[in-house]
């Protein structure tokens, strides 16, 4: 309605100057004057320029024919450009919402990418959890037939067992071997499998890896809480196994190294070496219950060779050593091991406690030699004692009490 | 009358306008591209995990029922070595089984005492690792002192699968007492050591 008043008005104008009124509506057009005058709209004052209607000659009509031409295609490319405006900023819209991660009532495709993302995760989590428990219990079984092995080997190539039990110990050899390629090529792949994520490769990113890895530990957590819940008197020591598998399983999520190490595990050519080295690496990595064991029994003392040791040296100092019918001798009360509390390694300290009976007083003399004798040993080592004494009894014997301490060189 | 100067000023806006709407959105464009892409990748990968999962867990169940022979065998070896409590009745009735196993009357040995100390975590191992400290009285003869000695030493081991224990002190009186009933001459010592297990809950 607008552009054609606004038409009206030029052709009024026009004819204005002419004399020339050929419309009723002079007021009309007057006040649409007042209205349209001011207007910016350049490509609608265009317009209404296109649609001059001038009564004019043959010549001044050729020439309007020949200026509308450009005007028309301002109009046509400015109303296209609008459109395009239009167009790209309804794009604009459509594109930052479908980026925006959440929106009411709509859902997004940055929202359903991220809930694909979840799903993506929790399936891959619990694929990495099975796949962990089944490595984690095939290092176990490595862990219980490498003992058996290495214990086997240590028999085959012991002086004091007999040829007809090596003869049977020889035959179980190849089995065992057997299961320890079984549960390495086992373990290795089924951590393989948890690590690499195959079916990922495209979307693989370190970020996406450690979310799955924090959510398989989750799972594990979670699965560790039901194994609690489902505790009672009748199941409790399968539950508490299972309990510490899980905790050995949980060391295992996003361990690289021990996958690497069982793949440069030569299971073509076993030896008490690779079998000793895999083993230990388990045992210092992990929290199986072979590695609790190991680590008390590797730690404990050889109380037999100590007491032996401790005779051989005595017997040089005093040759009536262990002599029942001689009063006048060594004589020990106790060994000690001397709990070292607060320490993070067992420093083997060993008291020994006893008595030393001579007739003619040279108890600290005897005392001494024991010391040196013991401080000569291969075994012993930071022999020590700082306060002497002796006393004569009632037989006239000169007694005197002794209490030396020591360190381990060696551990058994 | 609007001036072509005019007419081309405003063109200039717009298309400035849409230039900068044009290069705004070709760079939603790509982030949305990369986005489907990423959506696509997802989409297909939560499908195949589908049955991967499915593959994974029916893995896990036949691993875990071919396993479950091996494994009752070597979590009965574990609970033997480490138990899951004091388990005072059943170390009595291992010690005093051994005990007279090695008891004969040309070398005897008698267990005359044992009592029990109260349980505390294991300092070095941790990880749930208790001890139980006791102590054991005995009177026997030399060889079977040696033998009592070993008996602890060895305990641990997977072979013969007994109770993990240490011992701590070693105390010995070498002033010999005949026995009355076979005249071999007996030594009383006392064995102090620490009884392990496991509590990991």
């Amino acid at each position: 309605m607008i552009k054609y008043l606004d038409i009206k008005f030029f052709t009024t104008m026009d004819n204005t100057s002419n004399n020339q009124i050929s419309s009723d509506n002079t007021s009309d057009i007057e006040k649409i004057e007042v209205k349209i005058q001011p207007s910016d709209d350049i490509f609608a004052q265009q317009s209404n320029q296109v649609g001059i209607e001038e009564p004019s000659t043959n010549d001044d009509k050729a020439e309007e024919k020949k200026s509308s031409h450009p005007l028309k295609s301002s109009v046509l490319i400015a109303n296209l450009l609008k459109v395009l405006i239009v167009v790209g900023l309804c794009l604009a819209i459509y594109l930052q919402v479908q980026l925006r991660p959440a929106m009411p009532y709509i859902s997004t495709l940055a929202q359903q990418t991220a809930d694909l993302r979840q799903s993506v995760i929790l399936k891959q989590a619990e694929i990495n959890k099975s796949n962990l428990l089944i490595a984690s219990n095939s290092l176990n079984n490595f862990a219980f037939e490498a003992e058996n092995y290495l214990s086997t080997l240590a028999a085959l190539n012991s002086k004091i067992v007999t040829d007809n039990l090596k003869g049977k110990l020889k035959e179980k050899l190849p089995q065992i071997e057997k299961k320890l390629k079984n549960y390495t090529t086992q373990a290795s792949g089924n951590l393989e499998q948890s690590d690499t994520l195959p079916l990922l490769a495209v979307i693989a990113s370190a970020e996406l890896k450690l979310d799955i890895n924090d959510q398989t530990k989750n799972s594990l957590n979670e699965y560790k809480k039901e194994l609690s819940a489902s505790r009672n008197d009748s199941n409790k020591e399968e539950v508490q196994s299972e309990i510490q598998g899980v905790n050995n399983v949980l060391g295992l999520v996003g361990n690289s190294d021990i996958q690497a190490k069982l793949k440069a595990f030569n299971v073509v050519n076993i030896s008490d070496k690779s079998v000793q080295d895999l083993l230990t690496l388990l045992y210092t990595t992990q929290k199986m219950p072979l590695s609790n064991i190991n680590k008390i029994y590797s730690n404990k003392i050889d109380w037999s060779s100590i007491i032996k040791e401790i005779d051989l040296t005595t017997m040089d100092v005093d040759p009536l050593y262990r002599n029942a019918a001689s009063q006048e001798s060594i004589k020990y009360t106790n060994f000690q091991l001397e709990d070292l509390e607060g320490k993070d390694t067992v420093e083997n300290k060993i008291l020994v406690n006893g008595l030393v009976t001579t007739p003619n007083s040279v108890n600290f003399k005897i005392i001494s030699d024991l010391i040196d004798g013991f401080e000569n040993s291969a075994l012993f080592k930071d022999v020590s004692m700082r306060s002497f004494n002796k006393k004569q009894n009632t037989d006239g014997l000169y007694v005197g009490n002794f209490n030396i301490s020591f360190t381990l060189d060696n551990k058994k | 009358m609007i001036t072509s100067n005019k007419i081309h000023k405003s063109y200039i806006v717009l298309i400035i306008l849409l230039l900068i709407i044009l290069v705004a959105n070709l760079y939603s464009f790509q982030q949305y591209r990369n986005l489907k892409n990423t959506f696509t990748a997802f989409s297909t990968v939560n499908q195949k995990l589908d049955g991967a999962l499915a593959d994974s867990q029916a893995l896990l169940a036949k691993f875990q029922s071919d396993d479950a022979l091996e494994k009752a065998q070597y979590n009965d070896a574990l609970t033997k070595i480490l138990p899951n409590e004091e388990a005072i009745t059943d170390l009595n009735r291992d010690v005093e089984n051994f005990v007279n196993s090695i008891n004969s009357t040309s070398n005897p040995i008698f267990l005359e005492k044992i009592s029990y100390g109260k349980m505390e975590e294991d300092k070095i191992a941790q990880s749930g690792i208790y001890q139980l400290p006791f102590s054991m009285n005995f009177a026997s003869t030399e060889d079977n002192f040696q033998k009592m000695i070993a008996y602890f030493e060895s305990s641990g081991n997977l072979e013969n699968q007994t109770r993990l224990m240490e011992l701590t002190k070693i105390s010995a009186n070498w002033q010999g007492e005949q026995d009355q009933s076979s005249n071999i001459e007996l030594y009383n010592f006392v064995l102090e050591g620490k009884a392990y297990f496991y509590n990991g809950i």
